[in-house]
């Protein structure tokens, strides 16, 4: 692509440090719906050297950052609490997008940006380990439940997708009931485990324990998203466990054609 | 000073580590263990003498409140 057109496109920050993975595919994704996604390394931004008000979205990808000592997602997100937590609340009021995958999605809880109902980004909820004991990695059925979080807009409400996910630690738990019922009446269930017919049974169909069967959560505005399943490693259906099988769509790419779009609209 | 920093998964939360470490030790043959619960210990050496520091350490770094408690102890 000419340097000229790719100046206009969204610019989107996926951030990594030591143990994180998926960031080639995360970036790769990007690019396929359209952005123009960068690899930023957090000590760039610990030290100023880069800022995250030059992109449009962030997009924390899975792993195991900092090796998961502590807590998954704990260390990067103590870091980044420690040094550009200001510059991400600036980035989350201006309506710009953040997408965490798995170890992202446990880095956004534990930055307090999911769910962050009482909106001053304390930790409300946790990830914690799956009820099996065991690092589940598979592919699991979800069911979208709200389309109005800019990632989730090419989806139907009640559409059945299937996504990889691999983690130990995916156990949605918030702080108390009533905080599980700010998230469901303000709508921020994203996705739900399903059985293949859409039922929102137990284990092996939620496959850690999930409270709801909580897949993926959306912040009060929609413009944040967290969930344990990678979007990122099915862009293309081919790379979807047995794919040949079914008459699937690229359930991976709308994630992030959906985000596209919206940045192109408002940004 | 040194100082331990126990942290657990508070009471109300499924420890699934503790519910496979009881299954083992049932089938091991110690019936008598009735339950198990599971966290970490960290060994700090720091200076002064402000044992309100390592609740400090949880709060920003060695806990998640949602789920879990800490212990400081001082181990002189």
């Amino acid at each position: 692509m000419e340097g000229g057109v790719y100046l206009n496109l969204p610019k989107v920050a996926v951030l990594t440090m030591e143990g994180t993975n998926n960031e080639e595919e995360a970036f790769q994704s990007w690019r396929g719906a359209g952005a123009n996604a960068e690899i930023i390394h957090i000590k760039k931004l610990e030290n100023k050297i880069r800022k995250l008000e030059e992109f449009d979205a962030i997009f924390f990808p899975g792993g195991f950052s900092a090796g998961d000592y502590v807590r998954a997602g704990a260390i990067m997100a103590s870091r980044l609490r420690a040094t550009v937590m200001r510059d991400i609340e600036n980035f989350v009021d201006a309506g710009k997008l953040i997408m965490g995958s798995c170890n992202g999605f446990q880095v956004l809880i534990e930055l307090g940006l999911i769910p962050n109902i009482g909106g001053d980004y304390e930790r409300e909820a946790a990830l914690a380990t799956n009820l099996s004991n065991r690092f589940e990695a598979r592919t699991v059925y979800l069911k979208i439940t709200n389309n109005t979080c800019p990632f989730l807009r090419k989806f139907r409400i009640n559409q059945i997708i299937r996504l990889p996910i691999a983690h130990f630690e995916g156990r949605f738990i918030p702080a108390n009931e009533d905080l599980l019922e700010e998230i469901s009446n303000n709508n921020m269930i994203g996705l739900k485990y399903v059985d293949p017919y859409g039922k929102e049974v137990g284990y092996p169909w939620n496959p850690n324990g999930s409270v709801l069967n909580i897949a993926g959560v959306c912040s009060k505005s929609g413009n944040v998203l967290g969930l344990m399943p990678h979007p990122e490693r099915v862009f293309n259906k081919y790379t979807q466990s047995d794919w040949p099988r079914g008459n699937e769509e690229d359930y991976g790419q709308l994630f992030f054609k959906g985000a596209v779009d919206y940045l192109n609209e408002k940004f | 000073m040194k100082i331990n920093i126990i942290v657990t998964l508070k009471d109300n939360v499924e420890d699934a580590e503790g519910q496979s470490v009881l299954k083992a030790l049932h089938l091991l043959g110690y019936d008598e263990v009735s339950n198990v619960r599971t966290g970490k210990v960290y060994y700090i050496e720091m200076k002064g003498n402000d044992l309100s520091k390592g609740y400090e350490f949880c709060d920003k770094l060695l806990a998640n409140p949602v789920i879990n408690k800490c212990k400081v102890e001082r181990d002189d």
